[in-house]
């Protein structure tokens, strides 16, 4: 504690000094301490940010690190909580301003967010290193090389290959397979068009290389009933001439493009024009092009495996599997496009709003009840709130089991709902007590959770058990309609209809929720503190 | 009032209690408004005298012990000037009525036990010092909790008449010591000033006023501590300091002096009945104790609990006026023959060996002059003596 005394400068103490002798309130927030340290963690952690080693071919997870400094985020947070619940005018029955409460709120729920900016801070900040690895062009350019030219690194041979276990199992079956990566074609325009086969037409040689080589697999299982030595040996010879006399082509193209997200990569069919264009020229393969490739899988992965550019093109001409593991660079790759498109779960925004806020309020109404009131129905609450809802999912599926008609889901929801409405009753109720009992700031702090939310738990129930918008007897109807006559006129302008009424819905649950919220940051939040601060001075019913 | 308050420290600042002296002389210069500018000197003559007592006893006997009871003396002359000089006439403070309570009751039942407080009628007003006794399990924290509103009573009616019903605000007007001290966090510093600011003391008079209480209460050099760092004694003079800091109208204290040792309980005990009876802001003070005589010293009036019951309420200086006979208790190298003996059959009622000390009961005209005149005539060495007459502890000896 000397230690972090000693880290607040001069005008720091001074303003605290002010801020307890003539806003006790504001003091008792720390929040002006909370920025301070908040600053001086922040520069530690962007200079960690900073002294991570990234390289292409090696960095750290931004979500990993986001999940591992939310240890010592919440360490922080909770040694914040600590400082902040120490002092409390209303435990002190000292003066009560209904508006500085809803201030003290605000500010604990500002306060709760920003402690959030520790491990955003790490992540973004890490993220941003390696979304500038390089610029955005070079990085599409590095894709684009590497699909161009990732015929020429293909693992496996191409041929048929026995994967037989019978080296630690003697009785095992032995099993054959292709490799995946790899086709059979007649020629090049079987090749072009293998994507356009027509019921009816004789199979093209992929295709009956893959059943010959799945019958093979059937009729030379010993443990299988088709079991038949001579159509073994006829499937293997249909195998093998294919294997012979068609060349294979590259069916896989863009392997090395980011799979989940736009870019100016070169798509599938450009690549594969380009590739057809190559086999068609006729023309040797281009040694400096294959040498770029191999200088990226370099520049992307510490396991692709020193080889020479002559190696590897006799690899290719003996249709022997790449010793290069060029492959090995494609999930750096994945993740550089990732940082560069920031698609992690913590940038999602519905997560920030939903989750990050929601439960900053939550916890700032839990904060505010805690300086408010005794510990003990606190923990009761917590306690409550953890058990509750298994008490309840136990009760719905016993009634499930025993009551025919009965859903258990139903059932959860509307105990739920019938809970909240009794708690609605009780915050009526809770500033007319005239003792103090545990029972009762159990039931108050309930009431408290319950109240922000109870406007859009109606409403969503009205909408999704009783369809008060009359959105799923429209989705009926308009099935109806579909059923009978898929063509009817109508359909399209009952669509758009449909659209804007679920807008409309989606609108007014909105609306709900953050009004909801509203009406009790602004309104309920000092009734409810009211009511605590009643509780605690009224004396205990024994 | 005013009058007999500068008397007091002109008389304390000649004699030898400076501690006491410089204390006074804070309480006057800021009791009342004509001496609010010598405030400060007086802050300093006490900060002085604190430094003073950390250096160290001999410090205080020696030549600067004298140079600040010279300096106190010339402050109480210079107060003493100033009053006749203005000719202010301060008039006592009216003692309002903070607390009433009427046929209060409570009942505990806990298996085969019972337990009922009361019915108690009690008036509580402000410059005036309640003391409850009694033995254990009468209900003397019962009682105490009941008053500060922290346990609900069963029957009868309590009012605050100068907060109204508004529990809060009821709160707002009373401070609760309870016999072990809650623990709290921070520094002494930051609550004193937090208590203040909370309870409207803000800006520069917040600091003013927690650095005056701090000097008032030789908290001073304590000021940085916490509240494991500090003694039992210390603790509950922080409890003091933070009730200074705010001034409630009531003050209910809970077996307050249990752990202090003896000169730790006498200057709790004067700075009690020094804020009891404040000027400017006089406190209706009530506590329970076990030890009789020094709350009897310090008390108004006098609660005696015995099962639940108020067995005395009144003036403490009024028990038992109307008796037929007095009480003493003694102690010495002798038996009780010889004192029989020495005092002759007609000066006893009854003696009552406890094994440690005797009871003596005499008739009322056998006062404690001729049992002493008895006893040294009889030349019996006496170790301890002490009349109880007018003592509530009488009551600690009478059967339920």
């Amino acid at each position: 504690m000397n230690l972090l005394r000693k880290l607040i400068p001069d005008f720091l103490r001074q303003w605290d000094l002010d801020l307890q002798r003539s806003h006790p309130r504001s003091w008792s927030t720390r929040i002006h301490q909370h920025l301070w340290f908040l600053m001086l963690i922040n520069a530690l952690v962007f200079a960690l940010g900073l002294l991570i080693r990234i390289s292409t071919v090696k960095f750290p997870d931004p979500e990993d690190l986001f999940g591992w400094i939310m240890t010592p985020t919440v360490v922080y947070g909770a040694f914040w909580v600590y400082k902040v619940v120490l002092f409390t005018p209303e435990r002190r029955f000292g003066i009560r301003k209904p508006f500085a409460e809803v201030g003290e709120l605000g500010i604990h729920f500002i306060s709760l967010l920003l402690i959030m900016t520790i491990p955003y801070n790490l992540a973004v900040t890490v993220t941003y290193r390696i979304a500038n690895l390089m610029t955005d062009a070079e990085f599409v350019e590095d894709v684009d090389t590497l699909n161009k030219n990732a015929y020429l690194f293909i693992e496996g041979d191409g041929r048929l290959f026995h994967a037989n276990n019978s080296l630690t199992d003697p009785e095992a079956s032995t099993y054959v397979m292709s490799a995946h990566s790899h086709g059979y074609f007649k020629d090049l325009d079987e090749y072009v068009h293998r994507n356009d086969y027509v019921e009816g037409r004789p199979l093209m040689i992929g295709a009956l290389y893959q059943e010959h080589l799945n019958a093979y697999n059937n009729v030379s299982d010993p443990n299988s009933e088709a079991y038949d030595t001579l159509s073994a040996a006829f499937h293997r010879s249909q195998i093998d001439s294919i294997e012979r006399t068609c060349p294979f082509y590259f069916t896989a193209h863009g392997p090395f493009t980011p799979s989940y997200t736009e870019g100016a990569f070169l798509s599938d069919s450009l690549l594969e024009v380009g590739y057809v264009a190559m086999v068609r020229s006729e023309r040797p393969i281009d040694q400096e092009a294959v040498r770029r490739t191999m200088e990226l899988g370099h520049r992307y992965s510490e396991s692709v495996g020193n080889r020479t550019v002559v190696e590897v093109l006799n690899e290719f001409a003996e249709r022997r599997s790449s010793s290069f593991n060029l492959s090995s660079a494609n999930e750096q790759i994945r993740k550089i496009w990732e940082a560069k498109t920031w698609t992690y779960f913590f940038m999602r925004w519905e997560g920030m709003v939903y989750v990050l806020v929601i439960s900053c309020f939550l916890l700032a109404i839990l904060l505010s009840i805690f300086k408010n009131l005794y510990w003990q129905p606190l923990l009761i609450t917590a306690v409550v709130c953890l058990l509750l809802p298994l008490v309840i999912l136990i009760g719905a599926l016993i009634l499930d089991e025993t009551i025919r008609g009965l859903e258990d889901e139903k059932v959860m929801v509307y105990t739920y709902y019938s809970i909240a409405l009794f708690l609605v009753g009780w915050t009526f109720l809770a500033p007319r007590t005239n003792t103090y009992r545990t029972i009762r700031a159990v039931l108050t702090i309930l009431a408290n959770l319950v109240i922000p939310f109870i406007a859009i738990f109606t409403i969503a129930l009205l909408h999704f058990e009783w369809d008060v918008f009359g959105e799923e007897a429209f989705q009926n109807m308009m099935s109806t309609i579909r059923e009978n006559d898929p063509n009817d006129v109508r359909l399209p302008a009952l669509d758009l209809q449909a659209e804007l009424l679920r807008q409309r819905v989606q609108n007014t649950l909105l609306v709900v929720f953050w009004g909801g919220i509203a009406v009790y940051v602004l309104a309920l939040h000092s009734y409810f503190r009211a009511a605590y601060t009643r509780l605690m001075a009224l004396p205990e019913g024994k | 009032m005013l009058i007999s308050r500068i008397r007091e420290v002109t008389a304390l600042a000649a004699g030898t209690d400076l501690s006491l002296a410089t204390r006074r002389l804070m309480d006057l210069c800021d009791e009342f408004p004509a001496f609010h500018d010598l405030r400060g000197a007086a802050m300093v003559l006490r900060a002085d005298y604190n430094m003073g007592r950390e250096l160290g006893a001999a410090e205080m006997s020696g030549a600067s012990g004298s140079a600040l009871a010279e300096r106190c003396r010339q402050l109480a002359a210079a107060i003493g000037k100033r009053a006749a000089a203005t000719g202010e006439v301060i008039d006592v403070p009216h003692a309002e009525i903070v607390f009433q309570a009427r046929q209060l009751s409570k009942a505990f039942r806990s298996g085969g036990h019972h337990f009922q407080l009361g019915p108690i009628d009690l008036e509580l007003r402000t410059g005036r010092i309640v003391g409850v006794v009694g033995e254990n399990g009468n209900g003397k924290t019962t009682l105490l909790r009941q008053i500060a509103g922290l346990l609900d009573h069963d029957s009868g009616t309590l009012a605050h008449p100068h907060a109204g019903t508004d529990p809060y605000r009821i709160r707002q007007t009373i401070a609760w010591i309870p016999q072990r001290s809650i623990r709290w966090q921070g520094t002494l510093l930051q609550n004193l000033r937090f208590q203040a600011a909370v309870h409207g003391v803000l800006g520069d008079a917040n600091e003013d006023r927690v650095l005056y209480t701090l000097h008032r209460l030789g908290l001073t050099r304590f000021k940085d501590l916490t509240w494991k760092q500090l003694s039992s004694g210390y603790k509950l003079r922080f409890e003091l300091a933070k009730m200074l800091v705010w001034r409630p109208k009531l003050l209910v204290l809970d077996e307050p002096i249990a752990n202090l040792d003896l000169q730790a309980q006498q200057l709790f005990l004067q700075d009690l009945k020094h804020l009891a009876a404040s000027a400017r802001d006089p406190v209706a003070v009530i506590l329970s104790s076990q030890q009789l005589h020094e709350i009897e010293a310090v008390a108004d009036d006098i609660i005696f609990l015995k099962n639940g019951k108020a067995v005395y309420s009144g003036a403490a200086d009024s028990f038992d006026r109307d008796r037929t006979s007095n009480v003493f208790e003694l102690r010495g190298v002798f038996q009780r023959a010889q004192l029989e003996q020495a005092l002759g059959v007609g000066a006893i009622l009854h003696i009552d060996d406890t094994g440690l000390i005797f009871r003596l009961t005499t008739p009322r005209n056998v006062g404690p002059q001729q049992v002493l005149k008895a006893i040294a005539n009889a030349d019996l060495e006496m170790s301890y003596f002490r009349d109880i007459s007018t003592s509530t502890r009488k009551l600690f000896h009478q059967d339920p």
